[in-house]
């Protein structure tokens, strides 16, 4: 009887053990995704800023662009797979998601109108992503 | 003063080639991550790679062989032929890396996917190899290769608080926020970037190539003992700039496109067109390097006749080899695989397979039937041990690392 008891108690410690290390490495891909979005919006802005001072060229600001676009876009494809245990969890990823879609949209927007005007009249929708995407980082970085 | 004006002209070659695609971004990922705190280790694998090349430059000068026939002649075929087949394996991986570092500096000047430079690319360092003199390739690499001191006058110009980045080079003055695991992966990248393998069997073929003796072996000291520790520098300036300009703005270094931000900050366009001329030569130069080094490797251990001293009719299979090694190259990248984790990647198994080529040329060194008189010193032995052991915790620390973090993510 006691031996089952401690057995009963030993699988409940361990599932407990398993659902918050789970949850912890769900918030840890979700930092390292916003992370990454971040890091992609602010080149992106960096990128544009230069090249409106004329301190670089139209083709390696197109190549900066291009890439992070593409980075972006993998970081967002990353959020999407983050395994959901918790409504904590679903609603944290949901905020990620709105938040790094904004600076997908906005890194593309940026891309495009760059390639067909050949300028990027301002960084508004970029800045904005970035804000939404720092105050989400923000967040999951306190809930640790 | 022709010897003194050939004595400079290695030492700039050196300088001008000492830098690869591996140095750039691994330098670049690191001081955008961790600032300076990873400065120690490129000290560290500067002064390796003067060591192994010194002693490399040494048995070929003197015996005027080159490293693979020594060493399968010395550790016998089987054990040679392990060393043989990771030095191979982590030649070509670094060739794929350098014709893509080649064909994404080319999309920094065109905008045109680098997917569409990396045939060119290819085919480019194939012509060379087939058309151009030994001495003239390597030195008109090197000399344009030079043009990477532009990261040196791009750090001095962002004018950084120099106080701030010498406490971030002191060591355990990381304020980084990445994990202790991260931190060993870069440094044993960073390690395998300056120590790469082919840079040695490059080096001592070529010594081979322009025929040097006895008598060249100041030029050769010269060469690396002032050469690769100023092309160190150049390494520490790319991690500078980025820990100047990216680090502050949490931007983390993933593509080569980012680092021509804080020079283009720096330096505006000029500045700029210098330093993507610099990644040109520099990755070319690499591609060659490498190309000759598969062909020198394979041609070596089997004893086919090899090198650019030979008419290619007399070296067919040598050629033949370094046209397949390109196709293969071209191949894997055109499997759209990111040429910056192929680079990250090759830089971390250089770490790994270097016991395989540094221990054999510490043995050759050491043996009077080869050197005679011109064996290692006490000293330089003592040096050479130490980096024995640290070579050995890297290649050993290297795979768990890679594992542990994800490849540094």
């Amino acid at each position: 009887m006691r031996v089952s008891r401690r057995a009963v108690g030993l699988i409940l410690c361990l599932g407990l053990l398993c659902g918050c290390s789970q949850q912890a490495a769900a918030t840890e891909d979700l930092i390292k995704a916003l992370s990454d979005a971040n890091s992609v919006i602010a080149s992106s802005i960096l990128a544009i800023e230069l090249y409106d001072q004329e301190r670089s060229t139209r083709a390696v600001t197109e190549t900066v662009l291009g890439d992070m676009a593409e980075q972006i876009v993998d970081a967002e494809s990353a959020l999407e797979s983050v395994k959901i245990d918790s409504d904590q969890s679903q609603s944290d990823r949901d905020a990620a998601l709105t938040a790094v879609h904004a600076g997908v949209t906005a890194v593309l927007a940026s891309r495009d109108e760059l390639k067909m005007h050949g300028a990027v009249q301002n960084t508004a929708e970029l800045e904005s992503a970035a804000r939404q995407v720092d105050s989400v980082l923000t967040d999951l970085r306190g809930s640790r | 003063m022709k010897r003194i004006l050939g004595v400079a002209l290695g030492i700039l070659t050196a300088i001008g080639g000492f830098l690869d695609i591996g140095d750039m971004v691994t330098n670049a990922v690191v001081g955008s991550r961790f600032g300076l705190s990873l400065a120690w280790v490129v000290v560290v694998g500067v002064i390796g790679i003067c060591v192994f090349a010194q002693m490399s430059g040494r048995v070929a000068a003197v015996s005027g062989r080159a490293t693979f026939e020594l060493i399968r002649e010395r550790l016998g075929p089987r054990a040679a032929v392990l060393n043989l087949g990771a030095s191979f394996m982590i030649n070509l991986m670094t060739l794929t890396a350098e014709i893509g570092g080649v064909a994404l500096a080319l999309q920094l000047v065109s905008s045109v996917s680098y997917l569409l430079w990396v045939p060119f690319a290819a085919l480019a360092v194939w012509l060379v190899i087939w058309r151009v003199k030994f001495s003239v390739m390597e030195n008109v690499a090197g000399l344009v290769g030079l043009c990477l001191i532009g990261f040196a006058v791009a750090l001095f110009l962002l004018n950084p608080d120099w106080g701030e980045l010498g406490r971030q080079a002191l060591p355990g003055a990381s304020t980084s926020t990445e994990k202790v695991s991260t931190y060993w992966f870069y440094a044993v990248a960073l390690f395998g970037a300056a120590m790469t393998p082919y840079e040695v069997f490059f080096f001592s073929s070529g010594a081979v190539e322009e025929g040097w003796t006895t008598k060249d072996l100041t030029r050769s000291r010269a060469n690396v003992l002032v050469g690769f520790p100023l092309g160190g520098l150049l390494s520490l300036a790319i991690a500078g700039c980025a820990a100047v300009v990216l680090l502050p703005q949490l931007i983390s270094v993933t593509a080569l496109s980012q680092v021509m931000l804080p020079v283009a900050l720096a330096g505006g366009k000029m500045l700029l067109a210098l330093i993507i001329l610099g990644i040109v030569a520099a990755t070319a130069g690499a591609a060659l390097e490498t190309t000759l080094s598969a062909g020198y490797t394979i041609a070596q251990f089997l004893g086919w006749p090899w090198g650019k001293f030979r008419p290619p009719a007399e070296a067919a299979r040598f050629h033949l080899l370094m046209i397949i090694c390109l196709i293969v190259g071209i191949g894997t990248l055109m499997t759209g695989v990111d040429p910056i984790q192929v680079t990250e990647i090759s830089v971390v198994f250089s770490a790994v397979a270097l016991p395989l080529t540094y221990l054999p040329i510490l043995i050759v060194a050491n043996d009077p039937e080869y050197l005679g008189e011109h064996v290692n010193g006490h000293a330089l032995n003592g040096v050479a041990l130490i980096y024995l052991v640290i070579i050995l915790a890297a290649a050993f620390a290297a795979i768990p690392l890679l594992i542990i973090t994800g490849a540094g993510q």
